[in-house]
């Protein structure tokens, strides 16, 4: 895993790429994503519900 | 497959407020203009097939771009004969003569759907890494080979934030009983290859839709 300092990434620096993934089929797979570097930010909405046992 | 494209830079007046940051990267040196590609990938298995190639190319065009803004003076051809990021550097650089204004293509969106999010997934960890697909595919982050041990990686509880590719970034939401559906980890479609294409008793059994 490369570090911040010598990230080799495509995507501008300073700027970041957004990914949205669905996949109904796959019980409600949804994810939407944004990649800043070497990070991934999380932001699927609304959050994540309690599963009762 | 759709692909939206808008252009920021040198000569295009802004449609919608600009990244200010990357308008002045661009206008240092030479003139330039920042070409954002939104790319749409479809479901379904054989429209995914066709598509790869798509994605491919399009992550081609994107490392061409980022070579030539690496080095906008080089006279000969970083890119050998065979592939295809030669002659879209060729042609990117003729645009820059022949219009004296630099073209920097970038992915800003990609959006995928069931089969689709695959190749979304690949195109975006291939960017974000810059690396070829194929070793996106088979490299980073462990991939589970069964059900079963994706639900196991599935297990630990969500921690929601920031994450980096290959450290945690890993498949989730995947059969796991505790993870609702769709709400685990950030995750990396393509490691739920092979582990997610065949439900198991940890599914939800109810249908939701279909993609």
């Amino acid at each position: 895993m490369a570090d911040e300092a010598d990230w080799d990434s495509l995507i501008p620096r300073g700027g970041s790429l957004e990914l949205l993934v669905t996949a109904t089929d796959f019980a409600g797979f949804r994810r939407f994503l944004t990649i800043q570097g070497a990070e991934i930010k999380d932001r699927t909405a609304p959050a994540c519900p309690p599963v009762p046992p | 497959m759709h692909v939206a494209a808008s252009s920021i830079g040198a000569g295009t007046p802004p449609a919608q407020p600009v990244n200010q940051r990357k308008v002045r990267e661009l206008d240092q040196g030479e003139p330039a203009r920042e070409f954002r590609l939104a790319v749409v990938c479809y479901g379904g298995v054989s429209l995914a097939i066709y598509m790869h190639g798509v994605t491919r190319e399009i992550h081609s065009l994107v490392k061409a771009s980022a070579k030539l803004d690496a080095d906008p003076d080089r006279k000969d051809n970083p890119f050998r004969p065979d592939e295809t990021e030669r002659t879209y550097w060729q042609a990117l650089q003729d645009l820059r003569r022949d219009k004296g204004v630099r073209t920097s293509v970038v992915v800003d969106v990609i959006s995928g759907t069931s089969a689709g999010g695959i190749n979304g997934v690949v195109l975006a960890k291939a960017v974000a890494r810059n690396q070829t697909q194929t070793t996106c595919v088979t490299s980073g982050s462990p991939t589970p080979t069964s059900t079963s041990s994706c639900a196991s990686q599935a297990s630990s509880r969500h921690r929601p934030g920031a994450r980096t590719w290959g450290s945690g970034a890993h498949s989730s939401g995947c059969g796991s009983r505790r993870a609702p559906s769709g709400c685990g980890r950030p995750s990396m479609a393509v490691a739920c290859r092979g582990g997610c294409t065949r439900r198991s008793a940890a599914w939800p059994t109810r249908q939701i839709g279909t993609a």
